[in-house]
């Protein structure tokens, strides 16, 4: 118990720090199994593999797990490096005076450390070097920025595990009691035994930067389309360019986990674009999350909150994200099988708008939390004089098909922001939805065609008001080949379990036209790469 | 504290609701791969190995690769539980994180999915104690390697690319794969030399992989045998 409260303040400590799990070839090293067990295409989690991770990384039903008996054992078996990036041609709206960079280089490196400590407890850290953020700078341009961290950071904790309620093991001293030859052990419960009639598993408690959308039906960070940051020309402050700091191409990431707003920002006076992941399906953020199964394990409950959006501690006190979410599991059989989640999700002050206003300025109450600077007005808008907190609701559906080689995702979420200010009246959508739908097929053992479309009517600020302006709407279709060289599956291949995917894309804009980072961007063909070892 | 008791009050209840222990292990810890039929059809089994062998045992067919028993009986209690216990590498854990009663409730399930279990008395094979596998067995054993063939699925240099390898199914029609000697932590039977010796006595049925009780009836060149496919191994 006392090792598992340092743990847990460990994990509250890391909650303080800046923000996608992949399949990891360490619990591939320490399970000895290869990436297939638990994945029907890295990264996305198979029905094993989702077991697994609601297990706290270990076996479903099972409890201990030897720790690693060695140090060296503990690095081959709790570590793993995931490097991960796309080649990609910027758009050519970004060219001026002076040409800008051909390709984009990877740069994307994560170190994990994950496994499970104790039969109750599990932790999961992930540190990147870099995420790309975009950012408005002082002048008023949209900037590409970096930022390196810790992403995930969590411990996972078996409550019942931890108030000794699935007996198991503490049990075990009474085997000498059971004399009934024909019915040996039949005092023995361990979690397994507990895994049918009402009571599945858990509840688990993640406490930390936690990944809540992880059980969700399509989980944001098991995509297999890389995220494309957003494309910008180069700052006006830079001096390289006259025609600087402009948006080019919204970040190519999942349009129904988005946050759909032009024009809002986050806590701390952050952008936050329109298709940026956010609140429930944010990759990861400070939080508490609660999750188990019941009804012999086919219905999935998860509710807890996150700070989300708040990158300063302070104002995380100031910002409160509770969500819920229920999953339904359905068929046993290979030949068809699939989920649907229903998910709720609240944002309490998570969004800001700044905008024109009468003066004086709002008063300043005591104990407010101020943002370190006011963000300057956007290039050419005039001035900014106003900043008012949003409130934002979050309801979506989400399902997934898979049949064999077959694996269909589906989300659709839908978003209003409330507490938009009077003056914005007629001038500030407040409902956005997003769409976004996927089919992948594994043709041969090693190659994965995938198709995904994204759909998004966007709020937030109308035309030629603030920022972007242009049409709300934007449709993508992305097309990708995915090539698993190795997936820990022939170490006479490579002798070590380690994975390499290659991947060739093109992503095309069904909706182009305009001057706005929705319309205005080309097709862009994409060469991406997954290394893990 | 009441949350706490209201929390174990109904897990007890549940408990006591569980109308059969066996299937509800199996149900937790079995059927994401081998499917609640037992027909190796869980809503996970095709990404365990995609278009390729092994895949989920399907154990209502009564064939089972790791016994040992001689070849077409079916595996004893122990032989499912040195299963369970040890895992397939690469393709299923070690379910040694359930309990000792858990880990004989899903033998105890899996064996239902068969009814020949129920008059079957599977006798194991004898296995003599080894002798010393040293270089000069290793040799001997070369010889016994040439003479039985096993270089044709298995190759010359024991790397899983002999004549033939190519070309093997398994009896469901999957392409299946010798095993690459370099690499005993692989062996789906275990690597100790009295698993070798199983493996070798038993075969694996449902596989290309015969056994060899009587084409090599002397146990003194299946050790041999044995210690050659040892000296294999990439150091």
């Amino acid at each position: 118990m006392v090792v598992v409260r340092v743990l847990v303040g460990l994990s509250l400590l890391l909650v303080g720090f800046p923000r996608d799990a992949r399949a990891l070839p360490a619990f591939a090293r320490r399970f000895n199994l290869a990436c297939g067990a638990c994945h029907s295409a890295v990264p996305r989690l198979n029905a094993f593999g989702e077991a697994f991770h609601e297990n706290g990384f270990k076996p479903p039903g099972t409890m201990e797990v030897p720790l690693p008996a060695t140090w060296q054992d503990a690095v081959k078996e709790t570590m793993a490096v995931w490097t991960r990036g796309e080649f990609y041609e910027h758009s050519d709206f970004g060219s001026g005076p002076t040409p800008r960079q051909g390709f984009a280089v990877p740069e994307h490196a994560s170190v994990y450390v994950a496994g499970p400590l104790t039969t109750s407890t599990s932790v999961f850290l992930e540190l990147e070097n870099t995420v790309h953020e975009t950012d408005i700078n002082k002048h008023g341009d949209f900037v590409n920025s970096d930022t390196g961290g810790a992403q995930k950071a969590f411990l996972m904790i078996d409550l019942p595990m931890l108030f000794g309620l699935h007996g198991g093991h503490s049990m075990a001293h009474m085997d000498h009691m059971n004399m009934d030859p024909d019915h040996p052990m039949d005092m023995e419960m361990g979690m397994a035994t507990m895994g049918d009639g009402l009571v599945g598993h858990g509840p688990m408690v993640m406490i930390g930067r936690v990944d809540p959308s992880t059980n969700f039906s399509y989980a944001v960070d098991r995509q297999l389309f890389h995220d494309v940051p957003a494309d910008t020309s180069e700052a006006v402050g830079s001096g390289k360019t006259a025609a600087g700091g402009m948006l080019l191409r919204m970040p190519l990431q999942p349009y129904a986990f988005g946050a759909k707003f032009f024009g809002i920002f986050k806590r701390g006076d952050h952008t936050l674009l329109p298709t940026e992941p956010a609140l429930y399906h944010t990759e990861a953020a400070p939080g508490v999350d609660f999750h188990g199964r019941l009804f012999a394990s086919k219905l999935l409950y998860q509710f807890g909150f996150t700070t989300d959006a708040a990158p300063e501690f302070l104002d995380r006190f100031h910002t409160f994200v509770p969500y819920t979410m229920l999953r339904y599991d359905f068929g046993d059989q290979d030949g068809l099988n699939g989920s649907v989640s229903v998910l709720g999700n609240y944002g309490r002050n998570v969004y800001k708008v700044f905008y024109l206003a009468p003066t004086p300025l709002p008063p300043i109450l005591p104990g407010t939390v101020q943002p370190r600077h006011t963000p300057p007005p956007p290039p050419g808008r005039g001035f900014v004089n106003a900043v008012q907190d949003l409130d934002v609701w979050r309801e979506g559906i989400g399902g997934n098909l898979r049949r064999g080689p077959w694996d269909m995702y589906a989300a659709y979420m839908y978003d209003q922001v409330f507490d938009v200010p009077d003056r914005l009246a007629g001038r500030f959508e407040r409902r956005g939805q997003g769409l976004t739908a996927e089919v992948d097929y594994r043709l041969t053992h090693s190659l994965v065609p995938s198709l995904r479309y994204d759909w998004m009517k966007a709020g937030g600020f109308k035309s030629d008001v603030i920022f972007e302006p242009g049409p709300r709407q934007s449709q993508v279709l992305h097309m990708q080949m995915r090539w698993y060289v190795f997936e820990g599956d022939n170490l006479a291949k490579v002798p070590v379990p380690a994975l390499l995917a290659l991947s060739v894309r093109d992503s095309v804009n069904l909706t182009p036209g305009g001057s706005e980072p929705f319309g205005a961007w080309r097709n862009g063909v994409f060469l991406g790469f997954d290394l893990a070892f | 504290m009441r949350a706490v008791a209201a929390l174990m009050l109904v897990l007890m209840v549940t408990r006591l609701a569980a109308a059969d222990q066996a299937t509800a292990v199996y149900n937790h810890a079995c059927s994401w791969c081998h499917g609640k039929d037992g027909r190796g059809d869980g809503p996970a089994a095709f990404s365990i190995n995609k278009y390729r062998s092994p895949r989920p045992r399907d154990f209502t067919r009564g064939r089972f690769k790791l016994r040992s028993t001689p070849s077409g009986q079916l595996p004893t209690d122990d032989d499912l539980l040195r299963t369970v216990e040890r895992g397939i590498p690469r393709y299923m854990p070690s379910f040694k994180g359930l309990t000792a009663g858990e880990r004989r409730q899903a033998v105890e399930a899996l064996k239902r999915f068969f009814p020949g279990f129920e008059s079957a008395h599977p006798t194991p094979v004898t296995i003599p104690e080894a002798p010393a596998l040293d270089a000069d067995a290793a040799v001997r054993g070369r010889r016994v390697y040439e003479d039985a063939g096993c270089a044709a699925c298995h190759g010359d240099r024991g790397r899983g690319d002999g004549g033939s390898a190519a070309a093997l199914r398994d009896d469901v029609g999957l392409p299946i794969r010798p095993a690459d000697f370099r690499f005993p932590r692989l062996f789906k039977g275990g690597s100790e030399p009295a698993d070798l010796y199983r493996t070798l006595v038993t075969g694996m049925d449902g596989t290309p992989m015969p056994s060899y009780a009587s084409a090599i009836d002397d146990p003194r060149a299946l050790w041999d045998l044995i210690a050659y496919v040892r000296s294999l191994k990439r150091r």
